[in-house]
């Protein structure tokens, strides 16, 4: 007869990272699967948030090197969000505000006359092969114009979609102040998007046809 | 602030606005078809970083973080230094020596504290501005820059005659009001026992603010301010004696700023028939209360003008007719509810909780003791501040309940034509534009001059274009434009008058 094997309950781990709660608190507890995980399930987002704020024909290396960025600054700073459910907007939060940073960073190498790698970069790839995508890009180039931080809320909005609170809380402004800013950045793009003959064309049939391209 | 759209836009008074709404709307559609255009661009792009993204950001976190060049930074930090010293030293050189100023026949007991003597002092500053202080007047000068000072006349009363200098900025505070100076010549007066400024115009302009005036108000040449603040008490006047000519004792009626029958279509409500009234023999007034004394006199001229709405201290039932859609000239009817003796109030002090910003304490403190007993109880400058508590909360019933019972129990006081000034704008602001007319009409008819007749005339030139047309309109384009060539309506009377 064989003797009975004792059996024994293990205490588990959570491995349950799809919840919000128990994702944060994987990460809060540096759990690198936890990590992982975020990094599966968000980065796709991400990638996409760094697309629309960036717009077109940006380097891939250099939006990775940004998503790289996000990640790890998010990795340092989920032990103080407060809501694991808000893990999302968090997130946006601080691509958003990475973004904000390049885009200030660019404007001043670009005033010492500097390249990010020091090196004279090479000329751009061959245009847009569709309308849209040109006009996209003209578009972009458009928002140049707009302060870093005017045209980071401008897009946050008009572009990503974030209601005009979640845009006022990324930016650390009152609501009232991002939407007067949001507001006059506006007035600006639409002047200067109406100056643009191809730009504009684009623009009114898009507008009338009720959708983009 | 809705998010369904991308973003919203402020919202404010139509009349004014029509044209950047217009114009918002449009930016707001071009700004949506190029974000969606954006979006869809970003989408059809190929998607997701790659697998080696995820092993790359691991080995950067382990990696020190990239600095920038210490040189670059070093050489912009000393650039920027030497460039604020640069600027420092440039200013310091161009700006010109703050103003001095003598003393002539007063004492100076403490620095920038003048004392005038029994037969007054004079001080003169070293830009030619002369103040005459009358006797035993105190004057008190503080932050003396290059291109004016600001002046506290802390008892009797000074002239002024300030110079016209570019980028000359005066400030002469009377209690608790502040007139503000670029180059004119005006009296002043202040009793702290009396709690009364004046403020009297010799030549040129000046913007004066304070308790009892929403915004700045701007008194020209000839004008009189007299403000008693605690008794809720305000007037402006042009300061003239007008005599009529067949008694000199008595001043002469008023100009009626009658309604235009023209530029509404409607007809003028019938008066009531005229009263004699015993102002007509009283020893006229001084000249600070001269305007209403001549509007309740115009009643009893005879063949003066003949429907003319009473505007005295207490109207009767009919000098407000119903709300009707012909009386569209007339004010909106008053809450005439019987007024039994009221118990005695004892003072809450909101004026004072207003000023520190507990607006929603007044609110509060009220609903406590009862909002009928404040309505029929509140003295004057409670109800007031209590209706400006209710305004700025939102609560628009509440507000227009203590404006009616100020209208009520403080009748042909200058808070009850403020009153009906500000239901109109209440009514302007939430769309009910008949109300809104006859409510500013009312208060032009009560207070032709007062503090907000030019914002009640252009807001009224507003309502009956949109109501009425442009023809109907353009008889009150004219008299804004006449009685207030700067005002801020400018452009909206230029324009009728020169589209017509």
């Amino acid at each position: 007869m064989m003797a009975a094997i004792p059996l024994r309950v293990l205490r588990g781990e959570v491995t349950d990272f799809d919840t919000d709660e128990g994702l944060v608190a994987g990460l809060r507890r540096g759990d690198s699967r936890a990590e992982l995980a975020a990094w599966n399930r968000f980065s796709g987002r991400v990638d996409g948030t760094l697309r629309r704020l960036l717009g077109p024909g940006q380097d891939p290396q250099a939006r990775e090197d940004l998503l790289q960025e996000v990640f790890i600054r998010f990795f340092a700073r989920v032990g103080t969000l407060r809501v694991p459910a808000a893990v999302g907007g968090f997130l946006t939060g601080i691509t958003v505000h990475v973004v904000h940073g390049e885009l200030a960073r660019r404007r001043r190498r670009s005033w010492l006359r500097l390249t990010p790698t020091g090196i004279t970069p090479d000329v751009a790839g061959p245009p847009p092969c569709t309308e849209a995508r040109e006009a996209v890009q003209r578009y972009y180039q458009k928002l140049e114009a707009l302060s870093p931080k005017d045209r980071s809320i401008f897009v946050a909005r008009t572009i990503e979609g974030l209601t005009l609170a979640e845009v006022a809380s990324v930016h650390g402004l009152s609501v009232s102040t991002a939407q007067r800013r949001l507001l006059r950045a506006t007035k600006k793009v639409s002047l200067l998007v109406r100056r643009d003959p191809v730009l504009a064309g684009f623009a009114d049939k898009a507008a009338a046809a009720g959708r983009g391209p | 602030m809705s998010d369904d759209r991308p973003f919203d836009l402020p919202g404010g008074p139509e009349s004014r606005a029509e044209r950047s709404v217009r114009d918002g709307q449009a930016d707001e559609a071009l700004v949506n078809a190029l974000g969606q255009a954006a979006r869809a661009v970003a989408a059809s792009e190929p998607a997701g970083p790659t697998p080696a993204a995820w092993h790359r950001l691991n080995r950067a976190r382990v990696q020190p973080p990239h600095r920038a060049r210490p040189l670059i930074w070093a050489a912009l930090g000393a650039t920027a230094c030497a460039s604020l010293v640069a600027t420092i030293a440039v200013v310091r050189h161009l700006r010109p020596p703050a103003l001095t100023y003598d003393v002539s026949g007063g004492a100076v007991p403490s620095s920038g504290q003048v004392e005038a003597g029994p037969l007054g002092s004079a001080v003169r500053f070293s830009d030619g501005t002369e103040i005459s202080l009358a006797a035993n007047a105190r004057l008190a000068v503080g932050a003396a820059g290059p291109h004016g000072a600001r002046l506290r006349l802390q008892a009797g009363a000074a002239h002024f005659r300030v110079m016209h200098l570019p980028r000359a900025a005066w400030a002469v505070e009377a209690g608790p009001y502040v007139v503000e100076v670029t180059g004119t010549e005006f009296d002043v007066r202040w009793s702290e026992r009396e709690q009364t400024v004046e403020v009297k115009m010799v030549s040129g302009s000046v913007r004066v603010s304070g308790p009892l005036l929403t915004e700045r108000v701007a008194l020209g040449k000839g004008q009189h301010l007299l403000a008693r603040p605690g008794m809720g008490d305000l007037r402006i006047d042009d300061g003239r004696p007008v005599r009529s000519p067949g008694n000199p004792s008595v001043p002469t009626p008023a100009p009626a700023l009658a309604p235009t029958p023209a530029a509404t279509g409607a007809s003028t409500p019938p008066a009531p028939p005229p009263a004699a009234s015993p102002a007509a023999s009283e020893t006229p007034r001084p000249a600070a209360v001269r305007p209403r004394l001549r509007r309740r006199l115009a009643l009893v001229t005879p063949g003066g003008p003949g429907p003319e709405p009473r505007l005295d201290a207490t109207p009767s039932a009919t000098d407000v007719p119903a709300p009707d859609a012909a009386s569209a000239l007339s004010p909106p009817p008053l809450a005439r509810a019987s007024s039994p003796a009221a118990p005695k109030w004892r003072a809450r002090n909101w004026p004072a909780r207003m000023a520190a910003g507990e607006g929603s304490a007044v609110i509060a403190d009220a609903e406590w003791v009862g909002v009928d007993a404040t309505m029929h109880q509140a003295d004057a400058g409670d109800l007031s501040a209590l209706a400006d508590a209710a305004r700025y909360a939102g609560r628009s019933d509440l507000a227009e309940r203590a404006f009616m019972a100020t209208r009520h129990r403080f009748a042909g006081s200058s808070r009850a034509h403020a009153a009906a000034f500000l239901l109109g704008r209440m009514a302007d602001d939430r769309g009910d534009a008949a109300a809104g007319l006859r409510w500013y009409r009312a208060y032009l008819a009560e207070a032709p001059t007062g503090p907000y007749a030019a914002e009640a005339l252009g807001r009224q030139m507003l309502i009956v274009k949109r109501s009425l047309g442009r023809e109907a309109a353009l008889p009150i384009a004219q008299e804004y434009l006449g009685r207030f060539p700067n005002g801020t309506y400018l452009l909206e009377a230029r324009a009728l008058i020169d589209n017509r």
